[in-house]
């Protein structure tokens, strides 16, 4: 009866905490939905670069959202810069992984992508894995984490309070342990990944095997493609393309993400 | 704002006058070319482009007596042409009979010499008796019967004018007639009559009013105008035009008339009005005549007539328009064909299409205006094929040149889209089992906007970084190891009786000095040394998981061997337990001071032991 009791307390105590960090949403700014109805409007006029200052100003106020990313992917489409417009599907990605909308222009712009399409050449569980963890934001994992870590105390306890369910409660815990390391990994992976990813924003650019313009270039990179910078130096960042080919590029000509 | 507006008129008048000072002109009129010795004439010295000139004075003229009479002004404004002219009248009276010659004038105005024409006057000795007084008093008063049919004839007459004398067969021309009349009251003018059997004649206008000179004497004109063609080839004679009016005349005499009398239609509005209460007035029918006019009527040429040609006559214009250019396959489009220009829009009929084919055509509405005809058109292309509307010509025979022309339109680019899904599937239902269903192609492009902004959140801002969720993660883990903890707790307590009994031990202990306390104070010694004794015999078996009934004197001082207890305490415990046994047989012996001993010895003792790990 103690026990109950005392359980009924933790869940009780777990109810309170919960909204701590599930409803972490602000309280959307006035003026900055007043600006994102503004760009629409310029929208419908095709008046993508008047829409572009509109959204652009919302991020300058230091907000974002993924439906802002969305919205200002379709401006630059519009516009016919693919590279820009890429850049924001995929930031709009990071936000709403799940949105149909998303996917569909994300996709469509991507199907736009000059040259020829570059396999992966990373291995199957790791391609697996992103996959999974591509409908995943930060955020969303990060509760995730916070929801499997607590189920794990609960399970532990309860294996400590009912002796006859210990076996059962460590399997469960060790399964529910394992979910938590791989989880921990994407989270980490997509953490890492901030402002490591780019985008090509020149229509072509050749990559090459030195940090300066007359080195013999190694591959062609095409507007949109998608590339992850690995290291800096001066006017130049060594990127490496999805078949884990390095070339080095000129910092105007990405934007990293 | 005002001032700068009458500023800029000022200068606009200013710049108009010095534009003129160039071309003013000298014009000299008199208001009839023959006169009978003791009237009047009028001569006006009309100066055109100019209001700053002052009178000239006139020398004398050959067989007149010249007098000023003084300057009228007038200025006009026509299609925003402004023009000023100042005339100067003067009597002229007639000395002696003969033909006289008037002028010519030369005048000084603004550093010019204008120079006027002579005119020509006959002067006439006024007849004699009865008769030479009748031109006289006829003209001035002028009765109809009393002035000489030959009179008349200059002072009132009709004058038939057209276009041209060669005209093609159904081709527009301006039928102009105008009415002269001078120094005549003249009323109830009407329309005039064209008879004939050659010509179509439209109705005449409103007509125009205005002074005209003709042979040197000004007259009141009244001109009517319309348009007119012939409606078979040949020579026919237009005319005579006939016009109806009624001529005012006085009945007597009252007065000598003025120079300035000026009949025309309400010539008493001078000093007839003064005249009506002496005389009265009459109106004579008249019937005016003009001359008649050949024509001939030309048929249109054979040679080069066109193929698509439909009789339209002129010269003329074509524009075309079509809206909208953008249309789904049978959706009308609308043609609006304006022909413009001068000519018999009668015979103006609808531009013709080069081809039909791949449209439906409806017939045109038309609406005619006054210089050109507007045709509107509805064409409805019939499949998606089509990429134009086919060249337009309009034909007709150009009457200035003698030609015949052809006025096209290139084809007109439009773009046919595809019927809507839905009506494709109406027409092509009937053979939907025969036909395989084809693929769908779906067109692509980006998803429209998102209409909210969603959840904002600060820029780099996550969960992660959140105080509060690492306090709610540290939190739980905190309250994780306080339940374990707990739960150790109990399941030690119910498994471990001798570890249970210690925990208990100091619990009771202090229960029991707290009552050996109290029934001290009451010097209750007999219950005193009973609750001593209990307490120590309990906290001894709990603290050292020994039965309660089994401690004795001498198992303390086994246990006291056993865990090394110093010396002292085991005398303090044998002491007290001494003590109680002494007490059960004689309680008597023991003063309130051993009691304070006891119970002292007993709180050190229980202190003691639970000081110490044992």
């Amino acid at each position: 009866m103690k026990v109950r009791s005392r359980l009924s307390k933790i869940f009780v105590l777990a109810i309170f905490f919960l909204p701590f960090f599930v409803k972490i949403s602000f309280a959307s700014n006035i003026q900055d939905a007043g600006a994102f109805n503004r760009a629409n409007v310029y929208y419908e006029q095709a008046n993508y670069d008047e829409a572009i200052k509109q959204y652009d100003g919302i991020l300058k106020s230091g907000w974002e959202s993924g439906n802002l990313y969305y919205n200002l992917g379709n401006c630059y489409f519009k516009k016919g810069e693919l590279g820009k417009a890429i850049l924001n599907y995929e930031k709009a990605r990071r936000f709403i992984p799940l949105d149909k909308d998303l996917e569909s222009n994300y996709e469509h712009a991507r199907s736009l992508i000059q040259g020829a399409e570059i396999t992966s050449k990373k291995s199957f569980l790791s391609r697996m894995l992103s996959s999974v963890f591509e409908k995943f934001t930060v955020d969303s994992l990060t509760i995730l984490l916070s929801i499997l870590y607590i189920l794990i105390l609960i399970i532990v306890l309860l294996g400590f309070f009912f002796r006859q369910f210990k076996k059962q409660a460590l399997v469960f815990s060790i399964i529910l342990g394992l979910f938590f390391i791989v989880s921990l990994v994407g989270l980490k992976g997509q953490v890492s990944s901030f402002n490591k990813e780019a985008i090509i924003v020149v229509e072509q650019i050749d990559a090459k095997f030195e940090p300066m313009e007359k080195a013999t270039t190694y591959f062609t990179l095409y507007e949109g493609m998608k590339v992850e910078v690995a290291e800096s130096r001066d006017n130049w960042h060594k990127v490496k393309r999805q078949d884990n080919k390095s070339g080095w590029v000129e910092n105007s000509t990405l934007a990293i993400f | 704002m005002k001032r700068a507006l009458s500023f800029t008129l000022f200068f606009a008048l200013f710049l108009t006058s010095v534009a003129h000072a160039s071309d003013i002109q000298l014009e000299a009129t008199v208001d009839r070319n023959k006169i009978a010795l003791g009237e009047a004439l009028q001569l006006n010295l009309t100066f055109q482009g100019t209001q700053n000139v002052s009178a000239p004075s006139i020398d004398k003229i050959e067989g007149f007596d010249a007098r000023y009479l003084g300057p009228s002004t007038m200025v006009s404004i026509v299609n925003g042409v402004v023009t000023s002219s100042i005339t100067h009248v003067y009597t002229l009276v007639p000395l002696k009979t003969g033909t006289f010659t008037v002028g010519p004038f030369s005048v000084q105005a603004q550093g010019k010499t204008l120079t006027s024409k002579p005119i020509t006057v006959e002067v006439v000795s006024a007849p004699a008796g009865g008769q030479p007084s009748a031109p006289r008093q006829a003209l001035q008063e002028p009765a109809p019967a009393k002035i000489s049919a030959e009179e008349l004839k200059d002072r009132i007459f009709l004058i038939l004018s057209i276009g041209k004398r060669k005209t093609y067969l159904s081709e527009f021309m301006p039928l102009t007639i105008k009415l002269y009349v001078n120094r005549l009251g003249v009323r109830d003018i009407q329309f005039p009559e064209i008879e004939t059997n050659d010509f179509s004649i439209e109705k005449f206008g409103q007509p125009k009013q205005y002074r005209d000179e003709f042979g040197g004497v000004l007259y009141d004109v009244i001109e009517f105008t319309t348009n007119m063609f012939g409606i078979k080839p040949g020579d026919f004679t237009l005319g005579p035009a006939k016009l109806k009016c009624n001529l005012v005349v006085r009945r007597q005499t009252q007065r000598r008339r003025t120079p300035f009398d000026d009949d025309f239609f309400s010539g008493f509005f001078n000093d007839d009005v003064f005249n009506d209460f002496f005389g009265r007035y009459e109106a004579y029918p008249l019937e005016l005549k003009s001359a008649e006019i050949p024509v001939s009527i030309l048929a249109l040429p054979q040679e080069g007539k066109l193929e698509g040609f439909d009789g339209a006559l002129g010269n003329f214009q074509l524009n075309v328009e079509a809206t909208p250019l953008e249309v789904k396959a049978g959706d009308p489009i609308t043609l609006k064909m304006t022909v413009r220009g001068e000519g018999n829009f009668d015979s103006v009929k609808v531009p013709k299409l080069q081809s039909k084919d791949g449209f439906k055509v409806y017939d045109p509405q038309v609406k005619q205006g006054k210089n050109e005809k507007i045709f509107e058109q509805v064409v409805i292309p019939e499949s998606e094929k089509i990429t134009s509307i086919p060249q337009i010509n309009f034909s007709f025979f150009n009457t200035s040149t003698g030609q015949y022309q052809v006025l096209t339109h290139e084809p007109i680019h439009i773009t046919v889209g595809k019927v809507e899904e839905s009506q494709q599937k109406l027409i092509e239902l009937p053979q939907a089992q025969i036909k395989p269903a084809q693929k769908e192609k779906l067109g692509r492009d980006i998803i429209y906007l998102k209409n909210s902004p969603g959840k904002l959140r600060k820029i780099g801002y996550y969960l992660y970084q959140s105080f509060s969720f690492w306090l709610f993660q540290i939190l739980s883990f905190i309250l994780f190891i306080g339940v374990v903890l707990f739960n150790f707790k109990q399941q030690k307590l119910k498994s471990d009786t001798r570890y249970a009994r210690r925990l208990r031990a100091p619990t009771k202990a202090k229960k029991g000095i707290q009552e050996s306390d109290k029934l001290l104070r009451e010097g209750k010694t007999q219950e005193f040394f009973d609750a001593v004794f209990k307490t120590i015999r309990g906290y001894l078996a709990d603290r050292f998981h020994l039965p309660s009934g089994g401690i004795t004197a001498i198992t303390v001082e086994e246990i006291a061997s056993e865990k090394g207890l110093p010396q002292e305490v085991l005398d303090k415990i044998k002491k007290i337990f001494a003590d109680c046994d002494m007490a059960r047989y004689a309680p008597g012996q023991f003063g309130q001071k051993e009691l304070q001993d006891v119970f002292q010895a007993l709180k050190e003792v229980i202190d003691y032991l639970e000081k110490q790990k044992i």
